[in-house]
């Protein structure tokens, strides 16, 4: 299974440290996981929004989640996501 | 009496600053607020309206005074950013019309995730809509229990109109569940489409 703890988009723009919070966004390979991710978070109950993946972590049209860490916990999404084997990237964003 | 100076701090310093002061001070205490520009006072008051404090506005020269009582609470969620004023930086000349629950033809779960990020990306474009426009199974998108609702109320709450339509609300009887916008009617619906320089239809 493929997945980064805590992995850090290479470009410079999600490296340093800031002030503000941050968004988690998380990346998945298929449209289709998105829906099933979606799908495993409503049943639980959890908030969350679906985005449309930032331009600076991907080019492609894609969908992504996107986690306010003020509202979710994002531990809890990460466990239901990864006992359900569904593979994905976490990217932080700073908020707008 | 606590003082912040939040004299040429840019958003959301002043409202960050804000915050951690009126989580600070006693409920019996007053704070001062220092603040040099129109739109941080802007912001700061809508921010202390919002969360039921009461406070006194006076303007010496370039200088804005604001004192505060503490006779509110403000929740340790709060996202203060969300109080920085965003002067739209273009003109806009578009509307939007939703008339269904999902973004274009084909498969309901896609359409249905489709329009989902359709309205999330909304804030983050530069030229925002003058208005929104939800009709027939479009209304769904503005109830209490959407799930692009928060999309909604920051768009509404920087400038852009939401017009939700009355007989739609009525007819699938969700008048009461209606969590952003206005409910509204085929004239003034058909004010905005026509008076629109361009309407998007997602």
């Amino acid at each position: 299974m493929l997945f980064i703890p805590n992995f850090q988009h290479p470009t410079s723009k999600f490296q340093h440290l800031h002030f503000f919070m941050n968004y988690i966004i998380l990346v998945f390979e298929s449209t289709h996981r998105v829906l099933k991710a979606e799908k495993i978070l409503l049943d639980k109950k959890v908030k969350f929004d679906i985005i449309t993946t930032p331009k600076d972590i991907s080019s492609d049209c894609g969908m992504a989640i996107r986690i306010n860490p003020l509202v979710s916990n994002q531990n809890e999404i990460e466990t239901l996501l990864t006992e359900s084997g569904i593979v994905y990237m976490l990217y932080k964003k700073e908020m707008q | 009496m606590k003082t912040v100076d939040a004299k040429g701090k840019l958003c959301p310093l002043p409202l960050i600053l804000t915050k951690k002061a009126l989580g600070e001070i006693a409920e019996i205490e007053t704070l001062e607020i220092l603040l040099d520009n129109e739109t941080s006072v802007k912001n700061v008051t809508r921010f202390l309206e919002d969360h039921k404090m009461a406070f006194k506005l006076t303007q010496k020269g370039k200088e804005f005074n604001l004192l505060v009582s503490k006779t509110g609470v403000i929740p340790e969620s709060t996202n203060v950013e969300e109080y920085c004023e965003v002067e739209l930086p273009q003109k806009s000349n578009y509307m939007i019309a939703f008339q269904r629950d999902v973004l274009g033809d084909g498969v309901k779960e896609l359409g249905i995730l489709l329009i989902k990020a359709f309205v999330n990306t909304l804030p983050e474009v530069d030229i925002k809509p003058t208005s929104l426009v939800f009709l027939n199974s479009g209304i769904v998108l503005t109830l209490i229990d959407s799930p692009v609702i928060d999309s909604l109320k920051k768009l509404e709450k920087i400038g852009v109109e939401i017009l939700v339509c009355g007989t739609c609300l009525d007819y699938y009887q969700k008048k009461t569940e209606l969590g952003v916008g206005k409910i509204s009617n085929m004239y003034d619906i058909l004010d905005r489409l026509s008076r629109s320089g361009n309407v998007v239809y997602p």
